[in-house]
């Protein structure tokens, strides 16, 4: 779901991008003081495996771009405002390598698969949580989580595009949640088994260790 | 093992290639700026603003084939965006009709615009990572003030996503050498089990690169480069592309 | 000369000792050993035997019990940073080392954080990377080196840490013969200490003059390397020869 350039009008991207660049700004200044900074090289890991992991995803009906998202992984494994600094490097070398969306729409892919689809699916991971609270059962919220923050970036990339007027909300809406319905689906799938193999393993490696 | 499809041509040589990537990335914000923010574009505008990523593919020897092939990731979304541009316009002149599809002229021309607004952004910036080393292109980037912070995350991500790919290809010959096809179940099965082991090997490498790091006297304090000014050479370029954004925009109501 | 001997402080000395993993795993017990300044040290042991989490508690950078001296002075949290100054580390798989976009920015990353100034930094990179035949190649980033050249790179970042004491973690493995020779040979003309954690037995006899043996984390033998390589049922016992 990554806008290219020329699909969102002035209006739109130009505020995405303030509101996307000053969380930015705002999450890196709060990792500086960290008094984990060290953990830089498992930021830029944790980044990377989302990349690979999209590599040995699985084709989606119609030759869709099926990528893994990994926001609700990153933000899980370590910690929200992380996570989001970790998708946002995600996604900028997706813009700028890969030229995987657009470079004035980078603000609002930030915001929709950064801050929505993780920081939004790692809150929305609590709420599960309460659903499916038995030990066993916590690869279930992992997915849950994960297949609804797709949905939700799904959604507001729709938004974004019928506020600049480039397709209707009645015709993008139930595209983009249609498609993308079937690429969370892969997307639950990956996160869970990863985050249940590493809680497996090395339990220490995730920030969120308690619920 | 060498991945560098992505930036194939990026360490070439031409005079495109010898720029400063300082100058390259302020000319590409700027041209792909001007690109999206121009209301409703005339032909000429498009057909100048199309012309220019063609030309400078020719100066910096990058094959049209490449940028053409490269630049078809834009389909899925700006295709979409044109078909429902194309068949959404209320105006008369039908074209064609069949049930409550309506393809008018109208429509036509603004999916046109829509699809060369958005190729030409992304061939200027396939032109830019090609003609720039991504090394340079961070240099670049924090010499424009981008946070160092971010940089030196930029830096490890790109190191870091070579080392995964060879993890995933070696991952993926082993499992082909030993799996001979079967239930859908057992398949997805193995890919779980594989990205489970990809990411606790990717860890182990990232603890030991820590390790790296600190043997090596790091304290987290994030060193900053020596910035030097552009060259007369690069500000003249820049200049001149600058001018050049400036003439384009006086056309783009032509 | 027998009075300076025995003042002599030696580069590296380790006292009983211990280390564990997390889980209590006992990896490393009653280890005991010292190398003098310019002297090599040979780490020989099967696979699995703890050589490289050796390596890593040398470098202060796992914990563990016991006493682990740096010319004389014991390496504790506080000071194990500007201790360190005095180690340079390669590791076995050279991707861990080798971080930077590019290659002279990885060699210069260790100088620039001992806080030296930018020619001295400069001047120390192109001395490494002239030495390990690398000069030009200095603007590839490491995913476009050989093995063989990444390995070399790996230890020019080490080597221009001009450290008073190099670690090196089978420093031999995967090399083809010509390489694997050159670099037995420098690491012979190597001036400075040097410990080498290695299951090649032919490395160990070409550098190092003392030797100790570790299997399942305990040091077994210590001594004269001569003495320890040739004990044809000692090397049998801990997987070290075959037959």
């Amino acid at each position: 779901m990554h806008i290219p350039d020329g699909l969102l009008d002035t209006k739109t991207w130009v505020s995405m991008s303030l509101i996307s660049g000053g969380i930015l700004a705002g999450a890196l200044r709060g990792l500086k003081r960290d008094p984990l900074l060290q953990r830089i090289p498992v930021i830029g890991m944790t980044a990377a495996f989302v990349f690979a992991a999209q590599m040995l995803n699985f084709p989606v009906a119609g030759g869709t771009s099926g990528h893994f998202m990994g926001g609700v992984f990153c933000c899980i494994l370590l910690g929200p405002w992380t996570g989001f600094i970790t998708m946002s490097l995600v996604l900028t070398i997706q813009c700028l390598l890969f030229q995987d969306g657009g470079l004035t729409a980078l603000g609002a892919n930030i915001f929709n698969m950064g801050l929505i689809g993780s920081v939004g699916g790692f809150y929305l991971y609590f709420f599960f949580r309460l659903l499916f609270w038995g030990d066993r059962t916590r690869p279930v919220a992992y997915a849950f989580a994960s297949w609804t923050s797709v949905m939700l970036a799904a959604a507001f990339a729709a938004v974004e595009l019928s506020i600049s007027g480039t397709i209707k909300l009645s015709l993008g809406l139930p595209a983009m949640l249609g498609s993308h319905a079937l690429i969370g689906l892969g997307e639950a799938f990956i996160t869970a088994s990863a985050l249940a193999a590493i809680w497996r393993v090395k339990p220490e490696f995730m920030t969120m260790q308690k619920f | 093992m060498h991945h560098s499809y992505i930036d194939k041509y990026a360490r070439h040589n031409s005079p495109l290639h010898r720029l400063d990537a300082r100058t390259k990335i302020i000319s590409s914000i700027l041209f792909v700026v001007l690109i999206a923010v121009t209301p409703s574009p005339g032909s000429v505008f498009l057909t100048v603003g199309a012309s220019i990523p063609l030309f400078l593919c020719f100066i910096g020897r990058i094959p049209i084939s490449y940028l053409l092939i490269r630049s078809l990731i834009i389909i899925p979304f700006a295709g979409f965006a044109a078909l429902s541009y194309a068949f959404s316009s209320s105006s008369d002149d039908i074209l064609w009709q069949w049930g409550p599809l309506r393809l008018s002229s109208e429509g036509m021309s603004n999916a046109l615009i829509l699809l060369l607004r958005s190729w030409i952004a992304v061939s200027a910036m396939i032109l830019l990572v090609n003609t720039t080393p991504f090394d340079s292109l961070l240099k670049g980037m924090r010499r424009l003030k981008v946070p160092a912070l971010f940089i030196m995350l930029l830096s490890f991500f790109y190191r870091f996503l070579y080392l995964l790919w060879d993890e995933v290809e070696r991952m993926q010959r082993a499992r082909n050498m030993r799996y001979y096809g079967g239930y859908w179940k057992r398949q997805v099965g193995i890919m779980g089990s594989m990205i489970s082991s990809l990411f606790l090997r990717s860890f182990q490498r990232a603890e030991m690169v820590q390790f790296a790091m600190i043997a090596r006297g790091w304290n987290g304090e994030i060193k900053l480069l020596p910035a030097f000014p552009l060259q007369r050479r690069d500000l003249m370029v820049l200049l001149s592309m600058i001018i050049c954004l400036v003439g384009l925009w006086l056309l783009r109501t032509f | 000369m027998a009075a300076e001997n025995i003042l002599e402080v030696p580069a590296l000395e380790v006292k009983n000792f211990a280390f564990r993993y997390s889980d209590g795993t006992e990896a490393l017990a009653d280890i005991n050993f010292s190398v003098k300044a310019g002297e090599a040290l040979a780490v020989i042991g099967p696979n699995g035997a703890g050589k490289s989490t050796l390596l890593l508690c040398l470098a202060g950078l796992l914990h563990g019990s016991g006493q682990v001296l740096i010319e004389g002075e014991e390496m504790t949290t506080d000071n194990e940073r500007t201790l360190r100054r005095k180690l340079a580390l390669v590791f076995q798989d050279p991707d861990d080392q080798l971080f930077m976009p590019t290659l002279d920015e990885d060699v210069a990353f260790g100088p620039a954080n001992m806080g030296l100034n930018e020619e001295e930094v400069q001047a120390r990179v192109k001395n490494a990377l002239t030495l390990m035949r690398l000069w030009e190649k200095r603007k590839r980033p490491p995913h476009h080196l050989s093995f063989g050249e990444k390995r070399r790179a790996a230890l020019a970042t080490a080597i221009a840490q001009r450290a008073r004491i190099l670690l090196l973690d089978e420093p031999t493995s995967n090399l083809d013969p010509a390489s694997r020779q050159e670099l037995m040979d420098y690491l012979s003309a190597y001036t400075e200490a040097r410990i080498i954690a290695t299951h090649d037995l032919e490395l160990a006899r070409h550098v190092c003059s003392k030797c100790i043996l570790i299997s399942s984390g305990k040091q077994i033998a210590s001594g004269d390397i001569n003495g320890i390589l040739t004990d044809k049922t000692l090397l049998n016992q801990h997987r070290l020869a075959a037959g």
